[in-house]
């Protein structure tokens, strides 16, 4: 076989898997968010959003306002959390903020889910992004493929026989 | 003989004539050149590296440590696509194979296929910049079983670049 012919073929794979990396980086750094698109997992929020629910986010807010709804993430856990801003205090002087939040769905705020005994979130370092937009329950399709091993299964076999079938 | 391809696929019949010109082109005593088919690959792989360093930075440090990196790569990486988008669109403009005769005349050949027809369409050009287009349907090359004759395809093309010969001294 012809090494370039090879070459080229391997190079139109790189292609694939490396444009969706580079732009999911590139939003990445657009909106300052190292997860700029989430899936709801919860309920917490219900009625405003559902399980299932995808969110887009924007992290170049330099503070976050009462009634934001905001992700954040807890240290030692990976799993980011959708609630909203309930109070929130700054200092003009530099530019922190400290924020309390509060799932609409829940009964108490957040205190007792945030890290090392904390009783508020750093705007700067534990906020993810504020939702600016989302698209109700597609992204529930993600919550069923790994909550269910059969959905696992049957999703890896899609994608290898779709790869069997094309040939481009 | 190669592979049996399905000969309704115009993904296959292309891969697989694209892939027997240089070995027709080889039996017409033409050397291939790779210059252009090079420079396309080594843009190519080069943003294959870069985006495989932002995914090997992405794995290994947290996002924040490494913005300034990642804005760079990214950065690089739009614009070597660009650079490539460009080199295939107006450099390599669909050339497929450059040969180069012993006497040092070139032929540059273009392919393509239009949406649904299967007609191989094949633009030949020259050193002195006579130009031929043809189209070949693909069932004088192919048999039902769906393997590429390569005999027939070869006198075909043997019948084309004599007509181009003869076109220049008109």
């Amino acid at each position: 076989m012809n090494l370039r012919f090879e070459l080229t073929r391997f190079l139109n794979l790189c292609f694939v898997l490396s444009s969706a990396f580079m732009f999911w980086k590139g939003l990445s750094l657009a909106t300052n968010s190292h997860s700029p698109i989430v899936v709801v997992l919860s309920g917490s929020m219900e009625p405003a959003f559902q399980r299932g629910d995808v969110l887009f986010l924007w992290n170049r807010n330099q503070r976050s306002r009462v009634g934001d709804v905001v992700i954040y993430e807890v240290e030692g856990k990976s799993i980011p959390i959708v609630h909203r801003v309930m109070r929130e205090h700054h200092s003009e002087k530099n530019n922190k903020q400290l924020l309390l939040t509060k799932g609409d769905n829940n009964a108490g705020n957040d205190i007792p889910l945030y890290a090392n005994k904390n009783i508020y979130l750093n705007k700067q370092s534990d906020i993810v992004g504020t939702v600016k937009g989302y698209i109700p329950q597609i992204g529930y399709i993600t919550i069923w493929i790994s909550e269910n091993k059969y959905a696992k299964f049957a999703m890896m076999g899609l994608l290898g026989l779709s790869s069997l079938m094309s040939n481009e | 003989m190669s592979k049996p391809i399905n000969s309704y696929s115009i993904p296959e019949l292309r891969q697989t004539l694209d892939e027997s010109l240089p070995v027709v082109f080889a039996k017409l005593n033409y050397k291939q050149s790779f210059g252009l088919i090079d420079g396309k690959l080594s843009i190519g792989y080069l943003i294959a590296v870069v985006a495989a360093a932002s995914f090997f930075l992405d794995k290994k440090f947290a996002y924040k440590e490494v913005v300034g990196y990642q804005t760079l790569l990214v950065g690089a990486y739009t614009i070597l696509s660009i650079a490539f988008w460009y080199y295939t669109k107006y450099v390599e403009k669909g050339i497929k194979y450059i040969g180069i005769k012993k006497d040092g005349n070139r032929l540059y050949v273009k392919t393509d296929f239009e949406d649904g027809r299967p007609e191989y369409q094949v633009e030949l050009k020259n050193g002195k910049g006579v130009e031929l287009k043809i189209a070949l349907p693909v069932n004088e090359v192919f048999n039902e079983a769906g393997y590429l004759q390569n005999n027939l395809f070869y006198q075909w093309v043997e019948k084309q670049v004599k007509n181009l010969e003869t076109k220049k001294t008109q």
